[in-house]
C-alpha cells in the first residue's frame, strides 16, 4: 500500500508541477497578446462592419487597409470587425463561411471569388441582392461585361469586385532566354502557340540540361491545374476554353472538337513530364517556390498568375535581370477577381453598403490595387504603376479577349475543379514515371468525361451561355 | 553453436542501432530547430547547429502559442468531463453483470472504435443548429461526445481489477453505494483514473479530424490543425516548422516522460485481462 | 452482492447512455445524408436511395483509395505486431525495459500530424534518410520519397509503423511477462535452440497479443487522414490517396456532403466487420 501511495505522490506532484506550468502559460499569453476580435452572436449596439477576408500576407494587409481608410474617411462612426482568415481561397475560409452563414449568423461581408465560387453562394439563397450599388456608382459603364457576367447571376448582381488578377502569364528568366537567343529563334511569347512552348521547352532542355525548363508546382495541386487552363486557351481559343469548363458541350461524345483541344491539352503536359520538361521536384513545392526557380534561373519558364510578380517584388527580385513577363497569349486575358458581397440578414446592412460603395470607388481601387499588385476592377481607374507590367495588364483588359479564369472560381464548379486538380497531377506524375502517353491521355479523358457527369457540372450553369462569359474584342 | 547469450548480445546490439534510428526524427527535428534559415540549407541535415539559436522557437511560438493555449482550454475540460463520466459508467458496469448490461457494454465498445468520418457530418450539423461553432464550447462538446466510451472502458478494465469485497464490506456496515463509490473504490482505484485520464487527454490533444474541421478561424484553432498550417500555401522555414511541431508535442511527450507508467497501462487497459 | 437502487443507477449510467445514444444517432443520421442530395452550400436533405452509392462504386478513385487502405492494412499491421513482438523479446531478455520502452514510445505518444512534419523532413531530397544512405554508400538508394508516386505510399506507412511500433512493444511486453517461466525453463534445460523457445513456446503463448494488437492496428490503417494530409494531400495525383481523405476532400472541399457521408458509411461498414468480433471477445473475456 505505500508503495502505491508513493507513485501516488510522485505522480501528484508532477501533475501539479504540469498544471502550474500551464497557467504560467495562460497568464503569459494574456499578459502580451492583444485582445482577438470574434464575430458576435447577437448585433452590438454600436454600428460595426464584420468583414471576412484572406488577405493576411505582407502586402495583401496594406492593401486591404488602404481601403478600410478610405471606408473610415466616409464613415467614421463604424467599427470595423475584421477577420482574417490566412490561406487563401481554400477549404478554411470556405468552412468558416459556410459555417456562420448555416448557423443563420452571418457576417456582414466576406471575401469571394467572383464567378462560379460567388454563384455557389448565391443558389445556397444566402446572398443579397446589390444592385442599387451597381447603380449608384454606374460600375456597369466602367467594369467590363465578362466581370459584370461574373457578378450578376438571374439579371441581379451579388457582389462588387475589387481587383482583377491575370492567370496566363509566363515568367521567364531574361538571362537564360538572352543567353540562348530565344526570342530571335521562336519569336516573342505573347505570340506563341502551344507547340512552339514545347518546342522551346526542349531546346532549352538541350542547350542548359541543369535548367529546369518549365517551372511547376504540385503539392498543393491547383497551380497544374493552372498551367493546364492556360495551355487550354492557347490551344482550343476562348469559346473551346468557356464551353469545357461550363460543361456546355457534347462531353459525352469523344470526337467533340472540345475533346480534340483538350486532349491536345493533356498529351502536351504528359510529353512534357516525360522528357523531364518539369522541375524533378514539383511534387514538394507551392506556387511561391516554383516562381523562385525562375529568379534564381533555376528554371527557364513558369505559367501562373499575376500575383507572380508580386511576389518577386516582395524578395526584391530584378525585374529586366532576374525576371521577366509576357501575357500568354496576348490576345486573350483570363482573368479573376475578388469581390465582396452582402449575406442576407447581415447584422449591419447600412454598413455593408457603404462598404461596397467605398470597394467599387475609384479611391478605393485605386490605393487598393496600387498596393496588392492587382489592376483595378473599373476601367477608369489607371493608377500610376511602379512596375514595368502592370500597364500592359492593364491595356489588355481594355483590348484583349475576356474570359474567367477556372481554376479560381470564376467559370466552373468547384467540385469539377478539384476532381480536375486529382486528374492533370495523376496525368502528370504517371507520364513521368514513363507510361505510354496515349493510353494515359484516353484514361484521363475518360476520368473528366465521369467527373463532368458527377459533380452535375451542366446543370450548374443551365440557362445561360458561353457567350455570357467571353468578351470578344 | 552460438551460445544463447551471444546470440542476445547481437540481438541486443540490433536493438540498440534500431533505438538510435527510431529516436533520429526527434534529433533531426530538435538541431534543425536551432539553426539559422541559411544553415538549415548550407549544412548536413544530420550535423548540430554551429550555435544554438533558440530563434525559430520563439518564432515558432509566437505564432503557434494562441492555437496552444487553445488545445489546453479545450483539452482539460473535455478530459475532466470524459473521465467523470467514463469512470462512472465504467464502475457500474464492472460490478452489475446483467444482460442489459452487458448489452450496454457492448454498444459502448463498439462506439469506441466509431471511425471520426462517419461522425463528421452530424457533429458540425449539430453544433452548427446549436449555434456553438467557432467556440470552444464546440471542442469540448465534440470531444466528450466522441472519447466517453473509451474512458468507459479503460474505466471497466481498471474497476475489474479491484475486487468486490470492499465495496461489499462498505454496504454491510450501511454505506450507500455512491458513498462506497467515493470512500473507498475511488482512492483504491486512483492510479487507474491517472491512466485513463491521460490516455483521454492526449487522445483529445493529438486529435486532428475533427480539430481541423472545428477550428474556423485562427482565433480558435488549437494547435495540431495550426501545425499542419505552418507548411502553409507559401515558402515554409523549416527551423520554424520543427521548433513549432515540438512545441505541439511538449506536453505528450512530458507526460510520457513523466508519467509513463500510467500512459502504458492505459493502453493495456483490457487488453490482456483475463485472456486465459 | 453489491446493492444499488434506480437513483444510483441513474447517476452512474445516464450520462453515458445519453452519449452512446447521440453517437448511434449520429451515425444513422450520417447514413441518412448519404442517402440524400445534399450537394451544395445548402443544406438538402431529399431522400435518393443508393444514387450516392451507385456513382460511388462506378468512380475509379473509390477502387484506388480503397486499395490503398488494403495495402496500408496489410503493410501495418503485420511488420508492426511482428517487429513488435520482436523487440518485447528481446527487450524482456535482457532485462532492460524501461529505457527501450520509454524510446519506443515516444513516436505512439505524438500526434500524427506532427509525426508526419517530422518525417517531411526526413524524407527531404537532402534529408536524413538520404543523407544516411549517402553516408553508408547507397547513394543509388536516394529518392524523392514522398514525391514519387511509386514510394510516397510506403514512405507513408512506414511512418506509421515508426509511430506504433511502441504500441505493439508493450503489449507484448506484457503477454511474454505473462509466460509462465517454468515452461522456457524446461525448454532450455532440454537444450531446444533459441529460435525454437521462440517459435513453439513464446509465439503461441502470446498470441492473445496478436489478438488485440492485430484489428486495432488495421482499425487504425482504415481511419488513415492525418497523415496523409498533412504530408502528400492525397498526392503525388493519387497516389496517397486514402478513403479518409477522400471523404474530407468530397465533403469540405467539393462540398458534396452526401457523398462524404456514403464515404464515411463505407468506412464505418468495414471498421464493423473488426470492431464487433473485437467487442464481442472483450465481452466474453471480461465479463464470461
Amino acid at each position: 500500500m505505500s508503495l502505491r501511495k508513493a507513485a501516488v505522490k510522485t505522480s501528484t506532484i508532477i501533475i501539479i508541477a504540469l498544471v502550474l506550468i500551464v497557467i504560467a502559460a495562460i497568464a503569459g499569453y494574456y499578459a502580451g497578446a492583444a485582445v482577438a476580435p470574434a464575430a458576435p452572436t447577437t448585433p452590438p449596439p454600436k454600428p460595426q462592419l464584420i468583414i471576412y477576408h484572406w488577405w493576411t500576407a505582407g502586402g495583401e494587409k496594406e492593401a486591404i487597409d488602404a481601403v478600410f481608410d478610405v471606408f473610415k474617411k466616409a464613415n467614421p462612426e463604424i467599427e470595423i470587425v475584421e477577420n482574417p482568415v490566412a490561406g487563401g481561397a481554400g477549404a478554411v475560409m470556405k468552412a468558416v463561411i459556410w459555417g456562420l452563414l448555416a448557423s443563420g449568423t452571418p457576417p456582414d461581408t466576406f471575401q469571394v471569388h467572383a464567378g462560379g465560387e460567388l454563384k455557389e453562394y448565391v443558389d445556397a439563397g444566402y446572398l443579397d441582392i446589390v444592385d442599387s450599388v451597381w447603380e449608384e456608382l454606374g460600375l456597369e459603364d466602367v467594369i467590363p461585361e465578362t466581370l459584370q457576367a461574373m457578378c450578376k447571376f438571374e439579371g441581379h448582381y451579388y457582389a462588387v469586385p475589387i481587383n482583377v488578377h491575370r492567370s496566363n502569364v509566363l515568367w521567364y528568366n531574361p538571362k537564360i532566354f538572352d543567353e540562348l537567343g530565344i526570342i530571335d529563334k521562336f519569336g516573342d511569347p505573347r505570340t506563341w502557340d502551344l507547340d512552339t512552348f514545347i518546342e522551346v521547352a526542349r531546346y532549352i532542355k538541350e542547350n542548359k540540361p541543369d535548367v529546369a525548363p518549365i517551372a511547376i508546382a504540385s503539392r498543393n495541386k491547383w497551380p497544374l491545374t493552372h498551367l493546364f487552363e492556360v495551355l487550354l486557351v492557347l490551344r482550343g481559343g476562348p469559346e473551346v476554353y468557356a464551353k469545357f469548363w461550363t460543361g456546355m458541350f457534347d462531353y459525352k461524345n469523344p470526337a467533340d472538337p472540345v475533346w480534340v483541344a483538350v486532349k491536345d491539352v493533356l498529351k502536351a503536359l504528359a510529353i512534357m513530364a516525360k522528357e523531364g520538361l518539369f522541375n524533378a521536384n514539383h511534387p514538394e513545392l507551392t506556387w511561391d517556390q516554383a516562381a523562385a526557380l525562375v529568379y534564381q534561373g533555376k528554371a527557364a519558364m513558369y505559367v501562373h498568375g499575376d500575383w507572380v510578380a508580386g511576389y518577386f517584388m516582395s524578395v526584391g527580385a530584378k525585374y529586366g535581370e532576374e525576371w521577366s513577363a509576357a501575357p500568354f497569349p496576348k490576345a486573350v486575358f483570363i482573368l479573376l477577381s475578388d469581390s465582396f458581397n452582402m449575406p442576407k440578414n447581415a447584422p449591419h446592412p447600412d454598413a455593408v453598403k457603404a462598404w461596397l460603395k467605398a470597394v467599387g470607388s475609384s479611391e478605393g481601387q485605386e490605393k487598393f490595387n496600387l498596393i496588392k499588385g492587382s489592376i483595378p476592377a473599373r476601367v477608369d481607374v489607371a493608377p500610376a504603376y511602379p512596375d514595368p507590367y502592370r500597364p500592359e495588364t492593364a491595356d489588355d483588359f481594355k483590348k484583349s479577349t475576356l474570359v474567367p479564369s477556372a481554376v479560381h472560381g470564376g467559370i466552373s464548379k468547384e467540385a469539377f475543379v478539384t476532381e480536375m486538380h486529382n486528374i492533370v497531377t495523376s496525368l502528370v506524375t504517371s507520364a513521368a514515371t514513363g507510361a505510354d502517353i496515349d493510353t494515359l491521355v484516353d484514361a484521363s479523358t475518360t476520368q473528366i468525361m465521369q467527373a463532368i457527369d458527377r459533380t452535375g457540372l451542366p446543370d450548374f450553369w443551365k440557362g445561360y451561355t458561353i457567350d455570357y462569359f467571353i468578351t470578344k474584342r | 553453436m552460438i551460445s544463447f547469450k551471444t546470440k542476445m548480445a547481437i540481438a541486443y546490439i540490433i536493438l540498440v542501432i534500431l533505438s538510435f534510428f527510431w529516436m533520429l526524427p526527434f534529433y533531426v527535428a530538435l538541431v534543425t530547430s536551432l539553426k539559422t534559415h541559411e544553415e538549415t540549407y548550407t549544412t548536413n541535415v544530420l550535423q548540430p547547429p554551429s550555435s544554438v539559436n533558440i530563434i525559430p522557437w520563439l518564432v515558432a511560438w509566437n505564432r503557434v502559442k494562441r492555437a496552444f493555449i487553445n488545445s489546453i482550454m479545450v483539452s482539460i475540460p473535455s478530459t475532466i468531463l470524459c473521465v467523470l463520466i467514463g469512470t462512472l459508467a465504467g464502475y457500474y458496469l464492472s460490478r452489475f453483470v446483467s444482460r442489459v448490461n452487458r448489452l450496454l457494454f457492448f454498444l459502448i465498445a463498439v462506439a469506441t472504435f466509431i471511425p471520426y468520418q462517419i461522425l463528421l457530418i452530424p457533429m458540425t450539423m449539430f453544433l452548427s443548429t446549436i449555434g456553438i461553432m467557432g467556440t470552444h464550447l464546440s471542442f469540448i462538446t465534440a470531444y466528450t461526445i466522441l472519447l466517453s466510451p473509451w474512458a468507459t472502458l479503460i474505466s471497466a478494465a481498471f474497476f475489474l481489477a479491484i475486487p468486490k469485497e470492499l465495496e461489499e464490506a462498505a454496504q454491510i456496515d450501511g454505506a450507500s453505494l455512491m458513498q462506497s463509490f467515493f470512500r473507498v473504490v475511488l482512492p483504491v482505484a486512483l492510479p487507474g483514473i491517472i491512466s485513463t485520464t491521460i490516455i483521454i487527454f492526449m487522445s483529445i490533444w493529438n486529435e486532428f479530424l475533427f480539430a481541423v474541421t472545428l477550428s474556423t478561424s485562427p482565433i480558435i484553432r488549437t494547435i495540431q490543425p495550426e501545425v499542419a498550417n505552418l507548411r502553409g500555401t507559401t515558402t515554409v522555414a523549416w527551423n520554424t516548422l520543427m521548433s513549432g511541431s515540438l512545441i505541439a508535442i511538449l506536453p505528450p511527450l512530458i507526460i510520457t516522460l513523466a508519467l509513463g507508467k500510467y500512459f502504458i497501462r492505459g493502453l493495456l487497459a483490457g487488453a490482456l485481462k483475463g485472456v486465459r | 452482492m453489491i446493492a444499488s437502487n434506480f437513483k444510483e443507477k441513474l447517476i452512474f449510467l445516464a450520462p453515458i447512455l445519453l452519449i452512446t445514444a447521440i453517437l448511434y444517432v449520429m451515425i444513422a443520421t450520417s447514413i441518412y445524408v448519404s442517402m440524400s442530395d445534399w450537394r451544395s452550400y445548402k443544406i438538402s436533405l431529399n431522400f435518393v436511395g443508393l444514387r450516392n452509392y451507385v456513382e460511388l462504386f462506378s468512380n475509379p478513385r473509390f477502387y484506388a483509395a480503397l486499395r490503398n487502405n488494403i495495402i496500408w492494412i496489410a503493410l501495418f499491421m503485420i511488420p508492426t505486431s511482428f517487429l513488435g513482438l520482436l523487440i518485447a523479446y528481446i527487450m524482456v531478455s535482457t532485462g532492460k525495459e524501461l529505457i527501450f520502452r520509454t524510446i519506443f514510445l515516444l513516436p505512439t505518444a505524438i500526434s500524427m500530424t506532427v509525426a508526419g512534419t517530422l518525417w517531411v523532413w526526413m524524407y527531404a531530397s537532402e534529408g536524413a534518410i538520404n543523407t544516411l544512405l549517402k553516408i553508408f554508400n547507397l547513394s543509388f538508394l536516394t529518392k524523392p520519397w514522398i514525391s514519387d508516386p511509386s514510394t510516397a505510399l510506403y514512405a507513408l506507412i512506414f511512418v506509421t509503423i515508426w509511430q506504433y511500433l511502441g504500441f505493439a512493444v508493450i503489449i507484448f511486453e506484457a503477454a511474454i511477462k505473462g509466460i509462465d517461466p517454468a515452461l522456457i525453463e524446461a525448454a532450455q534445460i532440454d537444450g531446444a535452440s533459441s529460435l525454437r523457445i521462440f517459435w513453439d513456446i513464446v509465439v503461441p503463448q502470446v498470441r492473445h497479443g496478436f489478438l488485440v494488437a492485430v484489428p486495432l492496428l488495421a482499425l487504425s490503417a482504415l481511419k488513415i487522414f492525418d497523415i496523409v494530409y498533412v504530408a502528400t494531400r492525397g498526392g503525388p495525383g493519387l497516389a496517397t490517396d486514402v478513403l479518409g481523405y477522400f471523404m474530407w476532400e468530397t465533403a469540405f472541399w467539393s462540398r458534396f456532403m452526401a457523398d462524404g457521408a456514403a464515404i464515411a458509411t463505407i468506412i464505418f461498414a468495414i471498421s464493423l466487420g473488426i470492431v464487433i468480433p473485437y467487442a464481442l471477445i472483450a465481452l466474453r473475456r471480461w465479463f464470461g
